[in-house]
């Protein structure tokens, strides 16, 4: 039962980091690029980065925490 | 409007305050359940520290971008893991609290993050609305 739930929380959490990384890497490659684009609007192209990468990132972190659960169970 | 980074910060600060404000409150009223009340405390400072940092490279990111310069450190997502690793090892393993309250903590900020995005963005369209042609003003 112990190897399963390593097993569980290594698939948890990798997956859900590598779309975490995936979904990241979008985000902030676009936002640079609007920036050096146009300086002007860095402010709303933050805000709107922070709140993508807030969204992005509250699944793996919901994951990793899993990930414990399955570890301790 | 909510374009600006830092009030967006502060207004999920206080969000997160809040909550860290009720887990104390039911820390003091009921001591059987500290346990649970104190994984919650450490989980939404640990939430708190990974949306500040976020901030912080965000801001970071936007220096090198506009100067032209490369960033000195990276965006990636290991850094945050770590905070909130750090946050449930010191919750679960040091304090001996709860793991699951824990984890409730720790999603408290981007939680707070998302639903004042979607709040601004609503309040944006509603004060931008669009022509016949679709196009915003």
């Amino acid at each position: 039962m112990e190897i399963y739930g390593l097993l569980a929380a290594a698939i948890v959490f990798g997956l859900g980091a590598l779309g975490a990384g995936i979904g990241n890497g979008l985000i902030f490659s676009k936002t640079v690029e609007g920036i050096s684009r146009q300086p002007e609007l860095r402010g709303a192209l933050q805000t709107t980065a922070f709140i993508g990468v807030g969204l992005v990132e509250a699944l793996p972190i919901i994951s990793l925490v899993l990930a414990f659960i399955f570890m301790a169970s | 409007m909510m374009d600006d980074l830092p009030a967006l910060l502060k207004r999920v600060s206080r969000i997160a305050f809040f909550f860290l404000s009720m887990g104390c409150l039911g820390w003091a009223v009921w001591p059987e359940l500290r346990n649970v009340f104190g994984g919650f405390m450490i989980g939404v400072v640990g939430g708190l520290a990974i949306s500040w940092h976020l901030a912080w490279k965000l801001v970071q990111l936007g220096n090198a971008a506009i100067s032209g310069r490369k960033p000195r450190s990276g965006l990636g997502f290991l850094s945050r893991a770590c905070l909130g690793l750090l946050a449930g090892v010191i919750s679960v393993r040091v304090l001996d609290f709860n793991l699951a309250a824990t984890a409730t903590g720790l999603i408290v900020s981007p939680m707070a993050t998302l639903l004042l995005g979607l709040v601004a963005r609503s309040r944006r369209s509603d004060d931008h609305p669009t022509d016949e042609r679709g196009e915003k003003h």
